[in-house]
């Protein structure tokens, strides 16, 4: 009979238990088992092996588990000590790190808020738009628009789609309550399916019963307030202009701001057919239609099937037609639409992010190896007493994420501190909420993890190598190894920081010239007056009523304002013009003063004139890129007919202008006298300077007189001109603060480490002075070694900066030439700031008394 | 120096009187022998694992029995630093109990 005890206990027992008593325990517990097996019998023995095994092992964790609380407790005493020891290089490295950390945070919410767009939507993965790719010469045309049949023609022709959504941006409506009005410019006419397909659920009301009626509204929270207060919406009657009215039959959650369909009211498709100019046909581009797809079908070959679908029904317009996923509609789309975002700029970012906790990291890294001599004692000593290299390294690596947790402290309240701001300058609604979304929780923690355990590497393993007895006899140098790696960090950092300077300078220098440059007109002292609804009807009488002012120098009116052209079209053709050639054309209708008062140049031809009878109807002008298209010789006389039906001659040819963001190239335009082709929309008043204040009073009071059911809209022409380079402006901010915020992490570095080779050299120096030194002198030697640092960094940096600031300046058609100013500046800010960083601290060391420094030798 | 648990100042008593045959099953036995109670041997080793880190006890390996199957052991022998230790436990404990007589907790000691 087998009188052994279990072997998958003792087995067990082996695996399991931690110390290195194990064979003593096993051996124990086989003589008791021995003994119970003679007395007992099996089982009762077996039993209690088992039994014992089992607590043995539970008692050999329980007992580490203990240790390594105490082993803890110890490294957090030590970290503390060394902190508070330490406390101006704790000071260095906590708010550098705080400072980095609070980017990366800043940066991780702003990335994490644009993925996350129109991700809310149920069917998200099968909702497709339909783009229109024009095949035009001389330009690109794709529009996130189609004709209103191309939606249901797809839906009976191809079983793959289940359903289809169309909506239409209704133009600027003014809507009343019981007298009180707004201009409502967000206003969709959509499918019923439209609520089907995408998830915006209504709060109140039915979507069927809407429906039914074409002049029901859904309108959501915010203008439901707006309107009623606190009173039930349902039912209430909302005035539109003089054209009758909307029942309000639903309220609609706000809509997400992570959603690129942005509307505040819908109404549905069915009230577009009280409209003279809506038809279905294959013609105007101007409605969103949303597909959705089965579930298996695949994007690329049913885009394959549809594209020419356009073509073969329309016989039209020379249109692909395309697909494009609702989840790369914001981040990935082809066609820049209005809150559409780059992912180039989400790379940019998220580089910029690392990069400055790298900065931070490094810091942590140069000033913990620096002080290595200092600490290299207490290293020996802990080797000597039988500390192994293992514990030397989690005691470094446990101080440093000691210290990057409490950077992520201060973090979290400097967060507190700058979210408002941030959340203003990038327009976005962020927040941070640690409690909200583990993700993000997650996501922080493990930031300052990694960290810590980073910026604690490259020390913990450079220090714990250290042996003793060079370490104990005094005999190590801070050696050649830890210097060069520290000088590779301050290289890097500096280049970074070169880089970021001379973007931002870069970009700062671009949007001076892109706002100084002349426009080709005279953007100055125009206000532009915004003619809503059917306030036209009166333009004539306020332009006179205008004039009359002497403040005033003269008054324009026309179809689109100078800083904005609305017009595009392809219909145009002209004697002798190529059938093949597609050009897609910019249009402004205008009166007879719209030429003085913009300050257009003439290069051929003449203005209009009110002299001559014919200019009225049948005379163009175009610019010099249409004149080019045209062909340049004869094109005073040339016969052109517009839209089809608008024949005439061109009498002039203005000189190129840009009115669009220079991001773009001059488009070919057109201009004509304002007919009957379209309603004015704009009144264009050129001011004097002096006075400003009391002729725009005056404009306020003149509308409010001659148009009396429409608040007035106007505003500078020039702020409309400036706006257009809002997201260059933003980019040009973010880039300051970050090219700051790195300068000033790479400076504390830089502080900390002249401390330090200035302590280092304390009797050095002392020695020097004894000897008759100067202080320029001592000076001189200390910063030698750094500025000879700051020079690598800026050899690197510029040519990395040139290359990637020629790439942003490539996405604009006119931009300017990067001199060698801009890196000679940048290189010059660098080395000012690092030098002031590095003489505080130099002359600190020069003018202190060598008696203090020498007085123990 | 902290001072030693109930526990360890038991074993460390035991080792002490068992001399040259102060191993895990004598210790054990003579354990529940005193107090009445079970301690396995886990609990036990754990004990013994902390007092030679302090340095109150020290292992030594026996040579195996001369007997068949006869086994090695780890035997405990009490350190200098051990018996000073017991010495303070036992100091405390008199210092404690000075002037309670042995009656003193007998029922019908409140008359």
């Amino acid at each position: 009979m087998n009188n052994r005890p279990p072997k998958i206990a003792g087995w067990l027992l082996k695996r399991l238990y931690f110390y290195n008593l194990k064979y003593a325990l096993f051996e124990d517990l086989s003589e008791e088992y021995m003994n119970l097996y003679e007395s007992k019998g099996r089982l009762h023995a077996r039993l209690w092996f088992w039994a014992h095994t089992t607590a043995a092992i539970f008692e050999s964790i329980k007992l580490s588990i203990y240790r390594g609380i105490i082993m803890f407790k110890n490294y957090l005493k030590v970290t503390l000590r060394n902190i508070l020891k330490h406390h101006l290089y704790s000071l260095i490295n906590i708010s550098g790190l705080a400072i980095g950390i609070t980017c990366a945070i800043l940066i991780m919410l702003y990335v994490d808020h644009e993925t996350g767009y129109n991700k809310f939507h149920e069917n998200a993965d099968n909702l497709y738009r339909v783009n229109e790719y024009f095949n035009v010469t001389h330009s690109v045309l794709n529009i996130p628009r189609t004709v209103t049949l191309t939606g249901p023609t797809l839906k009976e022709e191809y079983p793959e789609i289940i359903d289809f959504a169309r909506y239409y941006y209704m133009s600027n409506t003014l809507l009343s309550f019981e007298g009180i009005g707004y201009y409502e410019s967000s206003i969709l006419a959509a499918d019923r399916s439209f609520f089907d397909m995408f998830s915006f659920p209504l709060l109140k009301g039915d979507v069927d019963e809407a429906f039914k009626d074409p002049n029901s509204i859904l309108i959501d929270e915010d203008t439901a307030e707006k309107y009623f207060g606190n009173d039930d919406p349902i039912g209430k009657i909302l005035n539109v202009e003089t054209r009758g009215s909307f029942t309000v039959r639903g309220v609609l959650q706000n809509v997400p701001a992570q959603s690129n369909i942005q509307f505040k009211i819908v109404v549905p498709w069915e009230y577009l057919k009280n409209f003279s100019w809506y038809r279905e046909r294959w013609d105007d581009h101007l409605y969103y239609t949303y597909i959705m797809l089965l579930e298996n079908v695949e994007e690329g070959a049913f885009e394959e099937k549809i594209r020419d679908v356009f073509r073969e029904k329309s016989g039209g317009d020379n249109v692909d037609l395309h697909l494009e996923s609702l989840k790369d509609i914001h981040l990935h789309s082809e066609i820049s639409t209005e809150g559409s975002n780059n992912i180039g700029y989400i790379y940019f970012l998220t580089i910029l992010g690392v990069f400055i906790l790298l900065i931070a990291c490094m810091n942590f890294m140069n000033m913990t190896t620096a002080r290595s001599s200092q600490r290299a004692k207490e290293i020996g000593m802990r080797k000597v007493v039988g500390g192994e290299k293992k514990n030397i390294i989690i005691q470094f690596l446990a101080e440093s994420v000691f210290i990057s947790f409490l950077s992520l402290l201060v973090a979290l309240i400097l967060l507190k501190l700058v979210l408002p701001y941030f959340s203003n300058f990038t327009g976005k609604e962020l927040s941070l909420s640690l409690t909200g979304d583990p993700y993000m929780f997650i996501g922080i923690i493990a930031v300052s993890l990694i960290t810590g355990l980073i910026a604690g590497s490259y020390p913990a393993f450079y220090l714990s190598s250290f042996r003793p007895v060079t370490v104990l006899k005094g005999t190590l140098k801070s050696g050649y190894r830890g210097s060069l790696f520290r000088r590779i960090l301050v290289i890097f950092q500096f280049t970074g920081s070169v880089i970021l300077i001379a973007s931002t300078i870069t970009v700062y220098s671009q949007i001076e010239y892109m706002l100084a440059k002349n426009l080709g007109w005279n953007k100055e002292h125009l206000v532009y007056i915004n003619f809503r609804g059917d306030s036209h009807v009166y333009s004539d009488v306020l332009k006179n009523e205008l004039t009359m002012n002497p403040a005033i120098r003269s008054v324009a009116t026309s179809y689109s304002d100078p800083a904005r052209f609305r017009g595009g079209t392809s219909g145009i053709d002209w004697a002798g013009k190529d059938p093949e050639l597609s050009v897609n054309i910019r249009y402004n209708f205008i009166d007879f003063d719209y030429f003085d008062t913009v300050e257009y140049e003439l290069t051929k031809g003449r203005k209009f004139s009110r002299d001559i009878s014919t200019d009225r109807e049948s005379a163009f002008i175009v610019n010099e890129s249409l004149a080019r298209i045209m062909g340049d010789e004869n094109i005073i006389g040339l016969d052109i007919e517009f839209w089809g039906f608008i024949p005439g001659r061109v009498i002039g040819v203005v000189k190129d202008f840009h009115f669009n963001s220079m991001h773009n190239e001059i488009q070919p335009m057109l201009f004509k006298i304002l007919n009957t082709e379209a309603t004015t929309r704009f009144a264009i008043v050129k001011v004097e300077p002096a006075g400003l204040g009391s002729t725009l009073e005056y404009i306020a009071d003149t509308w409010k007189k001659v148009v009396p059911d429409y608040p007035l809209v106007a505003g500078f022409v020039d702020e409309e001109v400036e706006r257009m380079y809002q997201d260059d402006r933003k980019t040009g901010k973010m880039l300051q603060s970050f090219a700051g915020l790195a300068v000033f992490i790479g400076c504390m570095g830089l502080f900390g480490l002249v401390s330090y080779a200035a302590e280092k050299r304390k009797k050095e120096i002392g020695i020097r002075k004894t000897l008759g030194a100067s202080i320029s002198l001592v000076v001189h030697i200390i910063m030698k070694e750094f500025i000879f640092l700051i020079f690598i960094a800026n050899a690197i940096a510029w040519p990395a900066a040139y290359i990637i600031m020629k790439n942003w300046l490539n996405t604009f058609a006119y931009r300017i030439e990067m001199g060698p100013a801009i890196f000679l500046l940048s290189g010059l800010i660098i080395l000012v700031i690092a030098l002031l960083t590095v003489i505080y601290q130099s002359v600190k060391a020069a003018i202190a008394n060598p008696v203090d420094s020498l007085k123990y030798e | 120096m902290s001072e030693l648990t109930k526990n360890e100042e038991l074993i460390l008593l035991l080792i002490w009187r068992l001399k040259n045959d102060a191993y895990g099953v004598p210790l054990r036995q003579k354990f529940s022998e005193i107090t009445g109670k079970m301690l396995n041997y886990g609990a036990l080793y754990n004990i013994l694992y902390q007092m030679e880190r302090k340095g109150l006890v020290i292992s030594t390996e026996s040579k195996p029995e001369a007997k068949k199957g006869g086994r090695r052991k780890i035997l405990y022998s009490v350190t200098k630093q051990g018996l000073i230790s017991l010495k303070k436990a036992q100091e405390i404990q008199k210092m404690a109990w000075q002037g309670i007589s042995d009656y003193a907790f007998d029922e019908n000691s409140n008359e």
